[in-house]
């Protein structure tokens, strides 16, 4: 098993009801992006910490290190909003003056990059949150409770499980390729790639066809319905989401931040 | 006579391009039979099995299930696939969903049971097939063996009367082989149903199976059960196809060493049982 997904597989919340965790990380999303504040977004991104990591049990260096993945788009945007270029002089931190232009950093930029940042941090710890303690099958069921159209989640749900089979046949046409030394020269792997995409564009036609035939055998018409394991609710996840909405307001409308 | 619960009769079946894949092709199978279709590559063995389950509709010809002649309106197909479950060889292109309990329901739930029924029947059919413990692992992450298992296990739950499986030990290692053997034996002698299977591996068709057909360039040319058909070497070699290599070695005894059988054995136990005629009797001689 490869991914993001093993984790969630390994995770003790996974067994959780996953349309609870689903609302109860909507939710926290939701107000950190609805708030606009800062003192708000640290307490987000703490609780989910804490609950994916102590609660769910995945190590906290793998959280980390998935959290920097978008650090570095972050970071860019960040730096862009911090700073302000301008024509007449304001009152920077510090600035460069090239011709007739002031760039430079203000408090007010600053402030506003900084609360972006630690914003967007929050509301991609809530992402993190769900997809490191439930599996993408059990977001699917989740959402197919939301009445999403079935369409839509059929198509989620077999492009899933066909990129594992995807993946499976490029790996074995690259390695049948390469021991032929099919890559050893940048001309000849140039041509080799083109070799592999064109076999797993073919490939994966047939397996179209395969699959809509060994489905139409088992009676399909016209629509993926499977069976579902029956899950309970559990209550502590809303008694989390009215809590949590209820101290981000208390706390945003004491502090103003 | 067993009842046929699946019969055709002169039928043909030709590629859009005019290619004829299966011509004429007459052949019977009964209830509570294990029947081994046997052929080369390309010998029409696959697009016979479509033809079973409706997939393909036939050219010429007809296709009986319990004695009633098919007609390929909508529910008589869907009937039709109820009856016939076809089991493919290449497990992934079966299993379309990432989930194993999710996949394993789909034909139940197409089928519009009530929902204890399809419960149940998914339970069921997990269990004879030794899966559950796989139940709540992604597809993905099955090995060959138990993808095969999850495979079969997707179309008993449809509770078909016929089980039709294409190669369904190629690729596996000799205890997979036995063990999906095994469980579709067991699942036989428990439900009743015929199961009818392609195979290039001619040693298991001895061992489990009651009635052979020999598929050549979409001709029958043989038929008959195991024994009958092995005794017929020259027409199986024909067919690209081979004795039980047990068979073959007592052969080569009879032929070429002197050893007299009174008749050739097909599997160990067979064999054993000659060898062991030949043996006594050679002992008596010299005693005399």
């Amino acid at each position: 098993m490869q991914g993001l997904d093993r984790y969630a597989y390994d995770s003790k919340l996974r067994n959780e009801n996953p349309l609870d965790k689903l609302l109860f990380s909507l939710a926290a999303m939701l107000c950190c992006l609805l708030l606009n504040s800062i003192v708000a977004s640290v307490l987000v991104l703490m609780v989910m910490l804490w609950l994916t990591v102590s609660k769910g049990g995945t190590p906290l260096k793998h959280f980390i290190r998935l959290m920097l993945i978008p650090s570095t788009f972050l970071m860019i945007s960040v730096i862009t909003i911090a700073l302000s270029i301008t024509r007449t002089p304001m009152v920077f931190i510090f600035s460069i003056y090239i011709r007739s232009f002031y760039i430079g950093v203000t408090e007010v930029g600053l402030a506003t990059a900084l609360r972006v940042a630690i914003k967007a941090w929050a509301a991609i710890s809530c992402l993190y949150f769900l997809s490191l303690t439930t599996p993408m099958l059990e977001v699917i069921s989740a959402l197919r409770r939301l009445w999403l159209p079935s369409l839509f989640l059929e198509l989620m749900s077999l492009i899933y499980r066909m990129i594992f089979i995807f993946m499976e046949t490029a790996q074995t046409i690259y390695l049948a390729q390469s021991s032929r030394l099919g890559y050893i020269t940048i001309r000849g792997g140039i041509k080799s790639l083109g070799g592999l995409v064109s076999v797993l564009f073919l490939r994966s036609y047939r397996k179209a066809e395969e699959l809509y035939i060994a489905l139409e055998s088992r009676g399909y018409e016209n629509e993926l319905m499977v069976l579902e394991e029956p899950r309970q609710h559990d209550i502590k996840w809303y008694i989390g989401i009215i809590g949590l909405i209820s101290l981000l307001v208390a706390l945003k409308l004491l502090t103003g931040r | 006579m067993k009842e046929a619960i699946l019969e055709t009769k002169n039928l043909d079946y030709k590629y859009i391009s005019g290619e004829v894949a299966l011509k004429d092709i007459s052949l019977k199978i009964h209830r509570g039979e294990t029947v081994a279709i046997l052929g080369g590559n390309g010998a029409g063995k696959s697009t016979l099995f479509q033809c079973f389950n409706g997939i393909l509709r036939p050219t010429s010809g007809e296709l009986l299930v319990a004695s009633r002649t098919v007609k390929y309106t909508a529910s008589a197909l869907k009937e039709l696939r109820r009856t016939v479950g076809l089991v493919f060889q290449d497990s992934d292109s079966q299993l379309f969903s990432a989930s194993v309990y999710q996949d394993v329901s789909f034909g139940a739930v197409n089928l519009k049971l009530p929902l204890e029924e399809i419960r149940l029947r998914v339970d069921t059919a997990l269990k004879r097939t030794g899966t559950l413990h796989l139940k709540d692992r992604p597809t993905h992450s099955l090995s060959f063996g138990e993808k095969k298992r999850v495979a079969i296990a997707g179309v008993l739950v449809m509770e078909p009367q016929i089980i039709v499986l294409d190669e369904p030990t190629a690729g596996l290692d000799p205890k997979g082989v036995s063990e999906i053997m095994t469980l579709l034996k067991e699942t036989q002698k428990q439900l009743g149903i015929s199961i009818v299977l392609s195979t290039h591996d001619i040693d298991l068709v001895g061992l489990y199976c009651d009635y052979v057909y020999v598929l050549e360039k979409g001709r029958l040319i043989l038929e008959g059960r195991p024994r009958e058909v092995f005794d017929r070497a020259d027409i199986l070699r024909s067919a690209h196809l081979r004795l039980p290599r047990i068979g073959h070695l007592m052969e080569i005894l009879k032929k070429h060493d002197g050893f007299s059988f009174q008749q050739l054995g097909y599997t160990i136990a067979e064999a054993r049982r000659e060898l062991r005629n030949w043996y006594s009797s050679k002992t008596k001689q010299g005693e005399k």
